[in-house]
């Protein structure tokens, strides 16, 4: 009888794991593509908990808005667009698995999350399915080359990090010191792109250290920096929340009060506005601005829509970043005049400066965005606001 | 030689930290004999009642989250514990994770899974400097609230009728219940002082990040887990020494590994623990008897 109850116990655990761990992510089952009259699904897998959480997410919203907006004028040629999700919480492990649910709920391409390390499982196979893999942007360069259906929104990490290091070179800094997450390829070729152009333009790199995205306490680094460069010039922080929150609190606890910049991977005042709501000298080097102050008109009334989508600001731009990759898609698709995922990379190579909301330009040896002009954002008083726009070589 | 007193008082802050959180594994498995993967989720809830009273006065604050992680411990015990205790071994880790995995997608289903900002104790966000080394008064804080939780937690289980009968369960569990110690009231007690250990590093996790997210448990339980294998697993004096030596690894080879190889600081770090493994395989301290619990 007691073991009849733990048993039971047991079960109803179990099962209400289970179903809450569903109730985290909705998944549709699509119906087939092939046969030419069905709806198109394009799936989206991202991680709806853990680490990529606050780039996913709002990308997941960004690319719902794009397929209501799709489905409002009249879906693909005539064809309803449908999206299907898939959750990896950010697991390495989950990568693969969900590609192929994605593939398995009738995906003709798919959007995949933002880090080639967390992400690439999925997107090879995808691709070996013959369908395109989109990233909704970031991560590493090695995604422009990562095979022939293989996209990305975004721009390489080298080149987020020559654009930290062109604007801090423009504010007429000098020397730097590198803080460099080690939880993927991304951050190390951040802080790479950062050096490499902070030299060629004559700034000096006083020091560089590493640290996990899951360390709860950065002190040793903290007093490497200070014995090395008390206040340098600017600190490139090459991480993302929530180890990049910790790193610039902890640095201003200890009384270091030099600039910081990062790429994307910090965009959103989420990680600040409770904790530092004072923050003040972070720089970010983004996409767009999703604070009203965009240069572009378009990305300002994207960013309205979504706003009004979802009930809430988006919290950074990853949202738009969601809403590009499926318009991408469907406008290669509209071009190739086929799901057919050659035919449709084909259409992607041919974009040059594609109006999806932003201007986006593939080619068919890199496909990511090497032209993008990229908005620095600055936060004062706890508030990030547009500054000014940096381009760069663009690799 | 300012720098290298300035690494010991990082491996001290960071050690008590890490001593927090294994504190709270330590008491479980001493009386239990189960390795909690779920007192991460304590901290977690603490940490959570932390930011949704935000805003009010301090002392409320902290102790609601000092009585949110202990009912939340004695409750996980009588609804998920006790109902497969005298289980095998795996039946009780298993079930550990269960819960552990449960309160995480709860938390996530209520709140989300981004991570939210908060702001604790910002009094405790500078430094003084004692003899040109700088002690962040945070780091000062964290080496105080674990000594005075280890040396109360000390008190208790040598003053006190029940802490007596807690360490004489902790020897030898059915003696104890043969001779009259009430195993459900021993059990209880253990975890609620878990949960309020576990309420302790949440304040000092929070006050060090800023932030909250279903998942802030995991990495904490990892390093207590660690602690308690290295240390000897189910004693108190286990868990702070193995606290202190992965602390004191983690900075070392922070410190010293050359700029390439210190991107794998911490495949060094356990590399080094393994090490210690094969020498001592129950630990520094040898681990208590880890027979069934009825």
């Amino acid at each position: 009888m007691i073991r009849g109850t733990r048993k039971r116990a047991a079960g109803v655990m179990v099962t209400l794991c289970l179903a809450l761990s569903a109730c985290t992510m909705s998944t549709d089952t699509a119906s087939s593509n092939h046969d030419g009259t069905g709806p198109i699904t394009i799936g989206f897998i991202g991680g709806m908990s853990g680490v990529f959480a606050p780039y996913e997410k709002p990308a997941l919203d960004g690319a719902e808005l794009a397929v209501k907006e799709i489905n409002a004028a009249g879906g693909v040629d005539g064809r309803p667009l449908k999206l299907v999700t898939e959750d990896n919480k950010s697991d390495i492990n989950e990568s693969a698995r969900a590609g192929q649910a994605i593939l398995d709920d009738g995906a003709v391409a798919s959007l995949v999350p933002v880090d080639l390390n967390y992400g690439g499982g999925a997107a090879q196979v995808i691709q070996g399915a013959g369908k395109i893999a989109m990233s909704v942007g970031g991560g590493s360069t090695q995604w422009a080359k990562f095979g022939p259906l293989v996209y990305n929104v975004g721009t390489t990490a080298t080149s987020d990090g020559a654009a930290m290091a062109q604007f801090a070179h423009d504010k007429g800094i000098k020397d730097a010191y590198l803080m460099v997450d080690t939880i993927s390829d991304f951050s190390q070729e951040l802080c790479d792109g950062f050096k490499t152009r902070f030299t060629e333009l004559g700034g000096r790199i006083l020091g560089s250290d590493t640290f996990n995205n899951k360390d709860t306490s950065l002190g040793a680094q903290i007093t490497r920096m200070k014995s090395a460069a008390p206040q340098p010039g600017i600190i490139a922080n090459c991480s993302f929340p929530p180890g990049g929150a910790l790193m610039v609190k902890q640095l201003r606890d200890a009384g270091i009060d030099s600039p910081l910049i990062s790429s994307n991977g910090m965009d959103g005042d989420f990680w600040f506005k409770n904790s530092m709501p004072n923050l003040s000298g972070v720089y970010t080097v983004d996409w767009a601005s999703v604070w009203g102050d965009d240069p572009a008109p378009g990305v300002n009334k994207l960013v309205k829509d979504l706003a009004k989508a979802q009930g809430s600001q988006p919290q950074n731009q990853f949202g738009v970043t969601g809403y590009i990759a499926v318009k991408a898609i469907v406008a290669a698709m509209q071009k190739a005049g086929s799901t057919d995922g050659d035919k449709v990379a084909a259409a992607l190579n041919s974009f040059k400066r594609e109006d999806v909301g932003i201007p986006l330009t593939f080619d068919k040896d890199f496909h990511m965005d090497r032209t993008r002009e990229y908005r620095i954002l600055q936060v004062v008083n706890g508030r990030p606001k547009f500054v000014t726009t940096v381009k760069t070589a663009g690799n | 030689m300012t720098q290298t007193l300035q690494y010991v008082v990082d491996t001290l802050s960071l050690g008590s930290l890490y001593a927090l959180y294994s504190l709270g594994i330590a008491v479980v498995f001493g009386i239990a004999r189960l390795i909690n993967f779920a007192h991460g989720e304590l901290i977690m809830i603490a940490g959570f009642t932390l930011l949704l009273l935000d805003g009010w006065p301090l002392p409320l604050r902290l102790a609601a989250a000092c009585v949110a992680a202990l009912i939340a411990a004695v409750l996980m015990e009588r609804l998920a514990f006790r109902p497969v205790r005298g289980a095998k071994d795996d039946t009780l880790l298993i079930t550990s994770f269960a819960v552990s995995f449960f309160l995480q997608n709860l938390f996530i289903v209520m709140f989300g899974a981004l991570p939210q900002g908060t702001l604790l104790l910002p009094a405790l966000g500078s430094s003084f400097n004692v003899f040109g080394v700088s002690i962040g008064k945070l780091d000062a804080a964290t080496i105080m609230v674990t000594f005075l939780s280890l040396a109360a937690l000390t008190l208790f289980l040598t003053r006190s009728s029940l802490g007596i009968q807690m360490r004489a369960s902790a020897e030898n569990f059915r003696m104890a219940r043969c001779l009259g110690v009430p195993a459900n009231r021993v059990i209880a007690t253990a975890f609620a002082i878990s949960g309020l250990l576990a309420a302790f590093g949440a304040v000092m996790m929070v006050t060090r990040t800023g932030l909250t997210s279903p998942v802030m448990g995991v990495t904490p339980v990892f390093a207590a887990f660690v602690a308690n294998i290295i240390g000897g697993l189910g004693r108190l004096s286990g868990a702070v020494l193995g606290s202190y030596l992965l602390a004191g690894l983690t900075v070392a080879f922070q410190a010293l590994l050359p700029v390439g190889p210190r991107s794998y600081r911490d495949a060094f770090v356990f590399g080094a623990l393994l090490l210690v493994l094969v020498a001592r395989p129950n630990g520094l301290l040898r681990a208590v008897a880890t027979e069934q619990r009825v």
